[in-house]
């Protein structure tokens, strides 16, 4: 009998999906990352022992024993040695030094450092290791199919529920076939991906483009040093780079006129982002009204409490003066006795008024304070808020040349969210840059709302914008005819199965072939967006206004059709039951269905 | 002529499905088969069901779990075209090993989970398998279950429980009959439905054109 976890005629990384997801999706995200980063390490070992490349440096006690990291970290778990956790920690130590030998190949320094985030409650269990070496050990790999390394890494990272491209929001191996088909890339063409998350889309591109220069950068140190393992492990790893640090700050941002690029990729559908800073914006705003408001308050308090003691201060010193003569009815001694009361009264008061003042005094400057900083709060307000996703799409448009395009990833509220969509739309009507608009279904990229694809173009002659609205299956399934044939293998555990990999080509078929499909697509000429819409607002960017929804004279044909075939197989049925009762010897239960008239087309009578 | 019945027990052979701990103990063979300490054909991928890959008398391995299992385990096991499977708990329904089970497996053996029992017709048995799924789809043998099965909140349906149905023992041709009658019952059933809900839109379009509206 054939052994069958071991390939076969199927790619290694599809029995792994199929084998190891299940045990993949149990994991902490940190226990799947290691893992990944431990698989890419060994291949890269196994890959250096058998090309004698010294391209990555790789921790002194590898070097020292002559073992792959992964069979290091195995025999030590067999022999005893080591606990799943303590497995874990050994782990992280070589994955720690394996980065900072290669730091500089990755991009670290000056302020960039790496640190491996709190993982210390990780485990890594034998038998798991022992898994995935089994189905999937670099050297067989490499000598079955050296392009199946970067595979296997990317289902370890991203197969079934929990896929870390969903945790982060990065595009997914599915979504990443719809950009990729968007990216017009000939050999030698430069694209950049400005969140390039464990490189799916990066990998996918070199995948299926030739000779193409692939730059990534990640603001996630960690994620930046996965997508660097992923793409060294790839056949054309030499034409990539990916660097560490925020796109609009390092690295690309500062060299991108010497390496200029055709396609700029942005991915922001975290909008919730930008709307957590406004509102801890506007609670910042109502809490220094607040201080002020307070201050104020004790200020002028404190302004009628000095009134007062100065008054009867005054008051107090009057009596004095009244009592400096000689009072009728009292006794020098008394009168004497009388006067030191008033002066301790006097000397107290004047105390009293002093402290007072000092209160005052105090409570007006922090009365000021508050008052100034209430200015320059409302200043602040007065600013625009900070958009990144439109900073990161006109950074794109900046780093691309004459003719290139920037595809911006975002979510489907900023389509239609002020001021957002004001500044897309400006940038549509004015420099006539926007080129297609896609809004897709929840989900994508393991978001909670609608994501959109904007794709903006360079050098534009005043065409039409293409706006295609995926966000319901069933109307692109019908209109694009997807067929009923998923992949066969491990399909059963896809992350979704609206969100597939056909859906995605579907779509971006449309966007390609720029074609008008009834309730799909759409092609708008860009004056159309100085308009307004019917209840009298700003027309906004969602597809679906724009979409002609006139299925009505074809579904008409369609539902005929339909309504024949489903009429002749209830006569079918009819007559299979009647003749099976006859069988046995029944009265038929009904009057038999008339036999399907034949189709009326629209039109005609 | 009055009706035969026998107890369902003596009209098939009833056994229980893969036991729990088989299932359990086939956890190792994987970490065996990694440490290379079993050979290559000392283990197979089957399909274990559950009560919920049967449908309307129908079984669909979609919801099936694979599973690595010894091959004498899955020799013992092992469904065949004709067996009827019923659930062992919770709702009772019954659905038949047939052509399309076997073709949407792609060749895997099928196997009946812990959760399900196996009818299995017989040389000797005196009924015919998609009779006997027929019957055990009707109020009679649910409420013949209901009134015997164990269990407070969820029902559990022993082999003596289930071997317990009195069974009508009819002609062959007379159980084809119902059998045949009963398939076609459930499939006009289907294109009903399926028919009302396309004249339910069509109505819908037309009204919508009447009015004026894109639909």
């Amino acid at each position: 009998m054939s052994d069958s976890n071991t390939s076969g005629s199927f790619p290694v990384s599809q029995v792994v999906a199929y084998s190891l997801t299940e045990r993949f999706e149990k994991l902490e995200i940190a226990e799947r990352k290691l893992i990944a980063e431990l698989y890419a390490m060994d291949a890269l070992w196994y890959l250096a022992q058998a090309q004698g490349k010294k391209t990555v440096a790789f921790p002194a006690i590898i070097r020292g024993i002559g073992q792959s990291p992964f069979r290091y970290l195995v025999n030590r778990a067999t022999a005893g040695q080591d606990t799943p956790e303590e497995t874990a920690t050994q782990a992280r130590g070589l994955f720690e030094e394996f980065v900072i030998s290669n730091q500089e190949a990755i991009g670290f320094g000056g302020e960039l450092k790496f640190s491996l985030r709190d993982s210390s409650k990780i485990r890594l269990p034998l038998a798991l290791l022992l898994e995935v070496e089994r189905m999937a050990r670099p050297d067989r790999v490499i000598a079955e199919d050296p392009r199946q390394l970067a595979e296997v890494m990317g289902v370890i990272l991203n197969s079934g529920k929990g896929a870390i491209d969903d945790q982060v929001h990065r595009p997914g191996s599915e979504f990443s076939i719809l950009l990729s088909k968007l990216c017009p890339l000939s050999p030698g063409s430069g694209v950049l991906d400005m969140s390039c998350g464990t490189g799916t889309l990066l990998h996918k591109l070199l995948t299926d483009k030739t000779r193409i220069r692939a730059f990534g950068q990640e603001m996630d140190a960690e994620l930046a040093v996965i997508s660097w393992l992923r793409l060294q492990l790839h056949p054309s790893a030499e034409s990539a780079k990916v660097y560490v640090g925020d796109s609009l700050r390092y690295t690309y941002a500062s060299s991108y006129q010497a390496n200029p690029i055709d396609v700029a990729l942005v991915h922001s559908i975290d909008l919730d982002a930008d709307e957590e800073n406004k509102a801890s914006f506007e609670q910042y705003l109502r809490e220094a009204a607040e201080i002020e408001q307070r201050a104020t308050r004790q200020r002028v308090e404190l302004e009628h409490r000095c009134e007062e003691a100065t008054r009867s201060l005054h008051e107090v010193a009057r009596a004095y003066q009244r009592l400096k003569g000689d009072t009728p009815g009292l006794s020098p001694s008394q009168n004497d006795e009388a006067r030191k009361e008033f002066e301790a009264r006097w000397r107290e008061a004047e105390a009293r008024l002093r402290d007072l003042q000092q209160q005052h005094a105090s409570a007006q400057q922090m009365a000021s304070e508050a008052s100034r900083a209430l200015k320059a709060a409302y200043e602040r307000a007065k600013k625009p808020a900070l958009d990144r996703t439109y900073d990161l799409i006109m950074h794109g448009l900046d780093c691309v040349g004459g003719t290139g395009m920037a595809i911006a990833v975002v979510s489907a509220r900023e389509l239609f969210k002020s001021p957002q969509v004001d500044r897309l739309r400006t940038e549509a009507l004015t420099h006539d840059r926007l080129d297609l608009v896609v809004e897709l279904p929840r989900g994508v990229d393991g978001a909670e709302d609608r994501v959109a694809v904007l794709v903006f173009r360079r050098g534009r002659k005043g065409e039409p914008i293409l706006f295609v609205d995926a966000t319901d299956h069933e109307t692109v399934k019908k209109a694009v005819r997807l067929s009923a044939s998923e992949p066969v293998i491990g399909y059963r555990r896809s992350r979704s199965t609206i969100l597939t990999s056909e859906f995605f080509s579907a779509i971006a078929q449309v966007c390609v072939d720029r074609v008008e499909i009834p309730g799909v697509s759409a092609l708008v000429p860009r004056s159309a967006l100085g308009g307004t819409s019917v209840d009298g607002r700003q027309v906004d960017l969602r597809p679906r206004q724009f979409i002609v929804t006139d299925r009505l004279e074809e579904s008409v044909a369609d539902s005929q059709t339909r309504l024949a075939e489903c009429h002749q197989a209830v006569v079918n049925a009819e007559a299979a039951l009647l003749k099976a009762r006859a069988q046995l010897g029944l009265d038929p239960l009904f009057t038999k269905t008339q036999t399907s008239k034949p189709i009326r087309r629209p039109g005609t009578h | 002529m009055t009706t035969r019945f026998q107890p369902l027990k003596s009209v098939l052979n009833l056994r229980a499905g893969v036991p729990s701990r088989d299932l359990k103990a086939a956890d190792i063979i994987p970490i065996l088969k990694s440490m290379d300490a079993l050979a290559d054909d000392a283990s197979a991928q089957a399909l274990v069901l559950s009560p919920a890959s049967i449908n309307a008398g129908n079984i669909r391995p979609a919801a099936a779990s694979p599973v690595l299992l010894t091959p004498s385990l899955i020799a013992r096991h092992l469904l065949l075209k004709g067996d009827v499977i019923v659930s062992a708990r919770g709702e009772f329904v019954a659905g038949l090993m047939d052509e399309t089970t076997t073709g949407l497996a792609n060749g895997s053996p099928i196997l009946a989970g812990p959760l399900c029992h196996v009818l299995s017709i017989q040389e000797w048995s005196p009924a015919l398998p998609e009779f006997i799924v027929w019957l055990l789809g009707t109020e009679y043998a649910k409420q013949h279950m209901a009134a015997a099965a164990r269990g407070s909140s969820i029902s559990l349906y022993s082999l003596d429980t289930i071997g317990s149905l009195p069974v009508p023992i009819l002609p062959l041709e007379q159980q084809k009959a119902i059998a045949e009658a009963s398939k076609a019952g459930r499939a006009l059933r289907e294109s009903r439905i399926a028919l009302a809900e396309a004249e339910s839109e069509t109505n819908n379009s037309e009204l919508c054109r009447i009015a004026g509206i894109n639909a």
